[in-house]
């Protein structure tokens, strides 16, 4: 491999990750000196960069959000502790998840996370214009840090303390959308026992010709 | 006579709590499949691919739903592991297979041959309604 050669095998891979001036002089094993315009300094670690392309596509990669899922569809829930309940749909995360909520008060389901992919749209709206579901974001539902501090025998063998509280402004938060949702609910009728009631497949059903 | 009355009324009270505890609340999110077996020619059989037919699935048009659908094979084994005997296969389905409504599928891992003629659960999810 010549000198060309190797530098453009360099530019294919990440530049500054490679030392570039110690692989071309042991290409050309002393026979050049390499050329005094490259940086005397490298450090230490390699330390990845994204490349340029990747992070654009980082962003354009975020989750396209079904059409048939807006602001105030009703939800169906297909897996998990839920499976079969409905909720109502609020806003898509910047992870990509659906923000959800049963209410609490009506069905059950709390304000939660959900992946579109575990979710049929009705085509049952609720007008949720009025609610405010600023203060959510995927922070919201990160869980407090696990305490890594060494155990000691003393606290091993400690009565178990008491369950921690959750903290005011997550219940202030949770309890004020429910609310305001359960209204939005609440304002049509017959629509509170639909939300309350459960979905599943009975003999003879077939879902690949439903209408949800 | 009366205590015949009191026999009777305690006999209709006992089927009436059987009745109770037997019937729960059915919350079923999935269809039914049999697993036909593999995908195979004369001779020659193909174990990566297994043959499914989901219940009301009569043609090959309407399969089209289902494809990409998470396929749950739950069997029964003698040794609990994390507190249960069930345990389960997970697979995809990947196409149709003819056009009497037969859906080829993959497995994580092969099914049995054991389970030929067994039930199958087909997911509605990924779900793309």
């Amino acid at each position: 491999m010549d000198a060309n050669g190797a530098r453009s095998m360099i530019r294919r891979r990440n530049v500054d990750e490679i030392r570039l001036d110690e692989l071309i002089s042991s290409l050309h094993k002393g026979a050049k000196k390499v050329k005094s315009g490259t940086p005397s300094f490298y450090p230490a670690d390699d330390i990845k960069k994204p490349l340029k392309s990747q992070a654009k596509s980082q962003a354009k990669n975020q989750t396209k959000l079904r059409k048939s899922i807006t602001p105030g569809t009703v939800l169906i829930v297909l897996a998990g502790h839920f499976k079969g309940k409905k909720c109502v749909f609020l806003k898509q995360l910047d992870s990509g998840l659906l923000l959800v909520c049963g209410p609490y008060g009506i069905n059950g389901v709390p304000v939660k996370r959900l992946n579109q992919r575990y979710a049929i749209a009705t085509s049952t709206k609720v007008d949720v214009s009025k609610v405010d579901c600023k203060a959510f974001d995927d922070k919201y539902f990160k869980k407090p840090a696990k305490d890594r501090s060494a155990k000691s025998e003393d606290g091993f063998f400690a009565a178990p303390t008491a369950r921690k509280e959750l903290p005011a402004e997550y219940v202030a938060a949770n309890k004020a959308l429910d609310a305001s949702v359960g209204a939005a609910i609440g304002a049509v009728p017959h629509l509170k026992e639909y939300m309350s009631s459960l979905f599943s497949l009975k003999s003879g059903d077939k879902p690949h010709e439903m209408v949800f | 006579m009366l205590l015949l009355c009191l026999l009777l009324v305690l006999t209709s009270l006992f089927l009436f709590f059987l009745l109770l505890k037997t019937t729960k609340t059915v919350n079923r999110l999935y269809v039914r499949g049999v697993i036909l077996g593999y995908k195979r020619a004369r001779t020659n059989q193909y174990e990566n691919t297994s043959l499914i037919k989901l219940e009301n699935v009569p043609d090959k048009s309407s399969t089209s739903f289902y494809l990409g659908k998470k396929l749950c094979y739950v069997y029964k084994a003698h040794t609990k592991k994390q507190g249960t005997v069930y345990r389960t296969m997970w697979g995809k389905v990947t196409r149709a297979h003819g056009t009497s409504g037969v859906v080829r599928a993959q497995f994580k891992h092969n099914l049995p041959p054991t389970s030929i003629g067994g039930k199958i659960r087909c997911m509605l999810y990924p779900s793309n309604i």
